[in-house]
C-alpha cells in the first residue's frame, strides 16, 4: 500500500516547474491563474525603469534616535493586478500611465508574454492603494487593455535576490514579498490543492457528505484572521471513530520509535488538549497551550500551502495546520495532511522549545529568499521536520518526523530501512529526491536538534539575501537589519540579557557548590568574542559587563 | 501608580498622600508557593507521599501540586501551591524542609518566614490575581476627593472600577462611551499641553505622538480608548495595556512592567479641577506615559525595572519604586545640550511641564543607588529632578542595581512564552546562552552582509 501522510505535495508541483499551479476556480482567495513557467520572464526593455519598483512602503518606525523614513505614507492595502495587453509595446505604455495618473504606487511589476499568435501578454503589478482607487484604476484599465483581474491576496513572483553593487542605498523593490507583522500571514495563504475540491482519485472523492464536509473545513480557514480563535469542530461520531483507529495504532508504536523529547509531551496533551482515542483534539487548545510552552500558534489552513508560504508562517512560530480528516475508507493513508498528522506528529514537538527554535530558523531563512532557495528549504524541511530521525545515546535510531509519526507503514519501514539512513547535511539533503507516493529513498539522522539547529543556521547564512533578518518576539514581527542603527538596537538589547546571565551566575555558584564555572565562563567568552566582531563592523561601542564568578561587583 | 511599601490588614490609604498600600488578607493573596526536591526524590520511593503527610498532619490544603524533573539535582521536584489560611504552615514548612536538599518559598505573606522570597507572577496571567487588591479604594473616593459630592461622577467611577475588576488577560479591553462633559474636561487638558510638546518633550515623544494622532485617534475631541492603544503599542514594542481601577501597590504595578504590561485607568479627572487630579486618570496615562511605552529603549528600560521587582524584598520595592518615580514619572534627559521632559507626571502635568524646566528645581545625575533613596514630596512640585544621560545607559545602570538585589536567582522574561523564567540553575543559563549565542551570530551575519 501507498504511504500516507505525505505532506509538501506542493513541492512536488514546484519542484517541476511544468504543471500550473492548482489553484481551484471555486475558491474565493484564488481568482488568479498563472503559469509558474512562465511568470517571471524578463520585462520590457523600455521598462526597465518602472520595473524597478520603489521599496516596501516603511513600517512604523519608532527608534530612539528618531526615524528612519523621512517620508510619510498613507498606508493602503497591497493588492495585485493582472491585465492582458491588445498590444506588447504600446498598450502597456497607456496602461502604466493610468497608475501614474492616479498617483498609485507600483510595487512590482512583471510580464509574460500568453500567446505569440495573437501578441497579447499579461502583466502583473502589485500596487498600493486603497478599494476607492482600486475601482477607478480598473475602470480606467478595462477601456485600455483586454481584460482586469484583481486580487488583495500577494502572488508569488519569481525574483533573484540583486547583486549588491547594484542596491547601495538597500532598495529591496524587486525582492520577493515577505510578511513582517505576524498579521501578515493573512495575505499568505496560497493554497495549491485539495482546498475545497477533491480529485478524483481522492478516497472521499465519491462520498458527497464528506466532500461537503470538507467545503465546510475550507470555509473556516478561509475565513479566519490572524487574533481570532479558531472555531471549535463538533466533529461526527464517524471522524471521531477514524480519529481513534489511527490514534490506538501510532500510540502502540510510539513507546518504542519516536524519540524522548516527542513523549515527553504527551501527558499534557493529554491534560491540557484532550488527546483520547474517543476526541478528536481542537485547535485552539492545542494553540493556547502550544502558545504557553513555546510561543508557537496554530492557524487553519485549506489544504496544501505553498511551500514559501508555509515555511513564512513558521518565521512567526505559527503553524498552518488542517482541522479535517481524512476518509474513514482508508484510515491509513491520506494523500494530505490531516488533523491525524499534524495533531499526531507535528504537535508533540512544536512543544519543545529546541525543536520550535529549528523550526523556527527554517522559516526566516525563507524570507525574502529565492525560489531556488525556497526550494532547497523546503526539501530540507521535508527530511526533518517530516521525515527526520534522531541517533539516541546508544546508537539506535528514534523517530522525530511527522510524516513518519503519523503513518503507520512508512513509520514501521524508515526503522527497518538501515540502509537507507543517512547522517543530515543541509548541503547534502538539500538535493534529495521527495518522494510523494512511496517510502522514501534516504532518511537523516541528526545526533540532537541543537546539532540541527547549528547546521541549519549556518546553510541560512548561505543564502543570497542583501540583509539578515530577526524575530522580534515582543511585537512579533521580522525586523530586517539592513542599517548599522538597526543592528545597534539588537546590541543593546543583548547587552542587558548578557548581563543578567552573569548576575545569575553569582548567584547559583553561592549556593552550588558544583557549577562548572570554567565551561560557562568559557560560553561567555566565546559569545564577546562573537559579539566583538558584530560590533566591530555595525559601528557600535559596547562596554560588556566582562566580570565572571572570580571577580566580585559590589555584592 | 504605587506607593511605598508598608503593610496593613485592608487596602488603606496613606496619610496626606493619594496612594493605597495593599492589604494581605486577601484569601487569593495569602497562597505559598514551594519548591523543593526530596532529599530521596525518586518518585517510586515515596518522598511526596511523605510530604503530603507533613501537610495533612498540619491540616494544610494544598491548591496545587506540580511535579517535573529536578534540572538541579537527579530525580524530581516538586512544586507545590498551599493555601496560608489553613493550619500551621510555619511549623509545616519546618518539617518539609528537613526531608528536602533544595526548598524555596514564594510567598505574598512573606515577613514570618525569613528565607521566603515575595510571590510574583511567572506568567502573564498571573497579572489577573492583582485585580481585587484595589477594589475598596477604585470605586470609592475620598471626602477631600474633588469628585466626592457629585453623584454622577462617582457612579462613573463605580462603572470604570467595574471595568478594571471583571477584566482578564487575553481579552479586549472594553469600549468606553465616554460622555460630553468627560471629553471637553480632556479637550481641555490636551489643548494646553500640546502647546508645550514641542519645546519641553523629548525627542522620542515627539516622534510618537503624532502617530498616535494617526493611528489611535489622539484629538482633542475625542477620549482614545485603550484597546486601539494597546494594539499600537503591542505592534511598537509588546508593550500592552491592561484596566486598573485605581491604585496599585508598587509591587503588583512593577510586576506587571516585567511583563511589558502597563496598568492604566480609564475614567477622568472632575470637570471642576481639569488641572489637578489626586490621582492618575486616563489624562495622567495616556498623553503621560503611552507614547514613551511606544519607543523600544525607553520600553527596555520600564521593564528592566520591572524585572528588578519580581522576588526583591521590601526596601529594595521602595528603591525600585522610587527609581520609577524620578524616572518614568518625573524624569528629565539632556538632548543636544537642552533639557527636556520625558517622566509622564511632567508631561500629562501642565503647570509641573513648565517648571520643571526653568532654573528653580535642582538637577542631579540620575544614579539608581543614590535616585532609589531620595525623598520626595506628592503634593507638590519637585524640587529635584534627575537627569538621564539617554534611555540606553539609564537601563544600563538600572540592569546593574538590579544585580545587587539580594535575590538567591536570576530573572528573564521570555517574550515567546509571556513568561518569566527563574535563572536558578545550570541548565537555564545554559539553553540561554545558546539563544543569546544565536543571536549574536544573526546580527554578526548581518554586519557582514553590509560590509559587502
Amino acid at each position: 500500500m501507498s504511504a500516507s501522510g505525505k505532506s509538501l505535495l506542493g513541492l512536488w508541483l514546484y519542484r517541476s516547474g511544468e504543471q500550473e499551479w492548482a489553484v481551484k476556480q471555486g475558491s474565493p482567495l484564488h481568482q488568479l491563474k498563472k503559469d509558474s513557467t512562465t511568470s517571471g520572464s524578463s520585462s520590457h526593455p523600455s521598462l526597465g525603469r518602472n520595473a524597478s519598483a520603489p521599496p516596501e512602503p516603511p513600517r512604523l518606525a519608532i527608534g530612539g534616535g528618531g526615524q528612519d523614513n523621512g517620508r510619510q505614507h498613507s498606508p493602503g492595502e497591497r493588492i495585485s493586478i493582472i491585465f492582458t495587453l491588445r498590444n506588447q509595446v504600446g498598450n502597456l505604455a497607456r496602461a502604466l500611465q493610468v497608475f501614474q495618473e492616479l498617483g498609485i504606487n507600483v510595487l512590482h511589476l512583471e510580464l509574460s508574454p500568453l500567446e505569440m499568435a495573437t501578441n497579447q501578454a499579461d502583466v502583473l503589478v502589485d500596487v498600493e492603494c486603497d478599494q476607492r482607487r482600486l475601482d477607478q484604476v480598473v475602470k480606467m484599465l478595462n477601456r485600455e487593455v483586454a481584460s482586469v483581474n484583481y486580487t488583495s491576496v500577494n502572488t508569488q513572483g519569481l525574483a533573484r535576490a540583486p547583486s549588491l553593487s547594484a542596491c547601495s542605498s538597500f532598495d529591496f523593490g524587486d525582492m520577493v514579498w515577505f510578511p513582517r507583522k505576524i498579521s501578515d500571514l493573512d495575505k499568505a495563504q496560497n493554497v495549491l490543492m485539495y482546498g475545497s475540491e477533491l480529485d478524483a482519485d481522492h478516497p472521499g472523492f465519491k462520498d458527497p457528505v464528506y466532500r461537503k464536509r470538507r467545503e465546510q473545513f475550507s470555509a473556516i480557514a478561509n475565513n479566519f484572521k490572524h487574533g481570532n480563535p479558531i472555531p471549535r469542530v463538533q466533529y461526527t461520531p464517524e471522524e471521531v471513530k477514524t480519529w481513534g483507529t489511527v490514534f490506538l495504532e501510532l500510540h502502540r508504536l510510539y513507546v518504542l520509535h519516536a524519540v524522548p523529547e516527542y513523549m515527553d509531551n504527551w501527558p499534557e496533551l493529554e491534560k491540557y488538549c484532550g488527546y483520547r482515542e474517543d476526541n478528536v483534539p481542537q485547535l485552539q487548545d492545542v494553540s493556547v497551550y502550544l502558545k504557553r510552552k513555546t510561543g508557537f500558534q496554530l492557524r487553519p489552513v485549506a489544504g496544501y500551502l505553498s511551500p514559501r508560504d508555509f515555511l513564512s508562517g513558521l518565521a512567526f512560530r505559527v503553524f498552518h495546520c488542517t482541522q479535517y480528516i481524512r476518509h474513514s475508507s482508508d484510515p491509513f493513508y491520506t494523500p494530505e495532511p490531516d488533523c491525524c498528522h499534524e495533531l499526531l506528529g507535528h504537535m508533540p514537538l512544536l512543544a519543545n522549545s529546541s525543536f520550535a527554535q529549528f523550526s523556527q530558523e527554517i522559516g526566516l531563512a525563507s524570507l525574502g529568499a529565492s525560489d531556488a532557495d525556497i526550494e532547497k528549504l523546503a526539501t530540507l524541511y521535508f527530511f526533518t521536520v517530516e521525515f527526520g530521525l534522531c541517533k539516541q545515546a546508544d546508537s539506535t535510531f528514534k523517530v522525530y518526523g511527522a510524516g513518519l509519526l503519523s503513518s503507520v507503514a512508512e513509520l514501521q519501514h524508515a526503522i527497518t530501512a538501515e540502509n537507507k539512513i543517512k547522517k543530515f547535511d543541509p548541503e547534502v539533503t538539500c538535493q534529495q529526491e521527495c518522494i510523494i507516493t512511496s517510502y522514501q529513498n534516504a532518511y537523516y539522522y541528526t545526533d540532537s536538534f541543537e546539532e540541527a539547529k547549528e547546521q541549519m543556521r549556518a546553510f541560512a547564512e548561505s543564502i543570497q539575501r542583501p540583509f539578515g533578518v530577526r524575530y522580534n518576539p515582543y511585537t512579533m514581527s521580522v525586523e530586517v537589519l539592513s542599517n548599522a542603527k538597526k543592528i545597534t538596537a539588537v546590541v543593546s538589547e543583548l547587552r542587558g540579557d548578557l548581563s543578567i546571565v552573569c548576575s545569575a551566575l553569582r548567584k547559583i555558584s553561592a549556593t552550588d557548590e558544583n557549577l562548572d564555572v570554567d565551561s560557562i565562563a568559557n560560553m561567555l567568552h566565546n559569545s564577546l568574542n562573537v559579539r566583538g566582531g558584530a560590533s566591530g563592523g555595525g559601528g557600535s561601542p559596547c562596554s560588556p559587563d566582562n566580570s565572571d564568578n572570580s571577580t566580585a561587583e559590589g555584592d | 501608580m504605587y506607593q511605598r511599601q508598608v503593610s496593613f490588614d485592608k487596602p488603606t490609604r496613606v496619610e496626606d498622600s493619594a496612594y493605597i498600600v495593599e492589604g494581605v488578607d486577601i484569601k487569593e493573596a495569602r497562597n505559598t508557593c514551594l519548591l523543593f526536591s526530596p532529599k530521596d526524590s525518586s518518585l517510586s520511593s515515596g518522598a511526596l507521599a511523605n510530604i503530603l503527610a507533613i501537610f495533612k498532619k498540619h491540616d494544610i490544603n494544598l491548591v496545587h501540586i506540580e511535579s517535573r524533573s529536578s534540572l538541579r539535582v537527579p530525580g524530581y521536584e516538586f512544586f507545590v501551591e498551599a493555601d496560608g489560611k489553613s493550619g500551621a504552615l510555619g511549623k509545616a514548612i519546618e518539617d518539609v524542609k528537613e526531608q528536602c536538599s533544595y526548598f524555596n518559598i514564594i510567598s505574598r505573606d512573606y515577613k514570618d518566614n525569613a528565607t521566603a522570597v515575595p510571590w510574583f507572577p511567572r506568567r502573564i496571567r498571573d497579572l489577573d490575581r492583582f485585580a481585587n487588591q484595589i477594589l475598596s479604594y477604585g470605586s470609592e473616593l475620598d471626602a477631600d476627593h474633588p469628585g466626592f459630592t457629585d453623584p454622577e461622577y462617582r457612579k462613573r467611577r463605580k462603572y470604570f472600577a467595574d471595568i478594571a475588576y471583571n477584566y482578564k488577560h487575553g481579552e479586549p479591553l472594553p469600549h468606553v462611551d465616554y460622555t460630553k462633559e468627560e471629553i471637553e474636561t480632556w479637550g481641555i487638558i490636551f489643548r494646553n499641553l500640546t502647546k508645550l510638546y514641542k519645546t519641553h518633550a523629548c525627542r522620542e515623544y515627539n516622534h510618537v505622538f503624532p502617530l498616535l494622532v494617526d493611528n489611535c485617534g489622539f484629538r482633542e475631541d475625542n477620549i482614545p480608548q485603550l484597546e486601539d492603544v494597546s494594539n499600537f503599542l503591542r505592534d511598537c514594542t509588546g508593550f500592552t495595556l491592561r484596566p486598573v481601577a485605581g491604585l496599585l501597590s508598587s509591587r503588583d504595578f512593577l510586576a506587571g512592567l516585567a511583563f511589558r504590561v502597563f496598568h492604566s485607568t480609564q475614567y477622568i479627572r472632575h470637570p471642576s479641577k481639569p488641572m489637578y487630579t489626586p490621582e492618575p486618570d486616563v489624562c495622567h496615562e495616556l498623553m503621560g506615559h503611552v507614547p514613551l511605552f511606544a519607543d523600544p529603549a525607553f520600553a527596555q528600560f520600564s521593564q528592566e525595572i520591572g524585572l528588578a521587582s519580581l522576588g526583591a524584598p521590601d526596601d529594595y520595592i521602595e528603591k525600585l519604586s522610587t527609581i520609577f518615580w524620578f524616572t518614568v514619572e518625573y524624569g528629565v534627559c539632556r538632548q543636544e545640550g537642552e533639557l527636556k521632559a520625558y517622566g509622564a507626571g511632567l508631561l500629562s502635568s501642565y503647570g509641573e511641564l513648565e517648571y520643571c524646566l526653568t532654573d528653580k528645581p535642582q538637577l542631579k545625575d540620575f544614579e539608581p543607588e543614590v535616585t532609589g533613596v531620595t525623598k520626595y514630596p506628592i503634593t507638590q512640585f519637585q524640587p529635584l529632578y534627575y537627569v538621564a544621560d539617554s534611555f540606553e545607559t539609564a537601563k544600563e545602570k538600572t540592569i546593574k542595581f538590579a544585580n545587587s538585589i539580594p535575590r538567591p536567582f536570576g530573572v528573564r522574561y521570555n517574550a515567546y512564552t509571556q513568561s518569566v523564567e527563574v535563572l536558578d540553575s545550570k541548565p537555564q543559563i545554559s539553553n540561554l546562552m545558546d539563544n543569546i549565542n544565536s543571536e549574536f551570530q544573526i546580527l554578526q551575519n548581518a554586519v557582514a552582509k553590509l560590509r559587502v
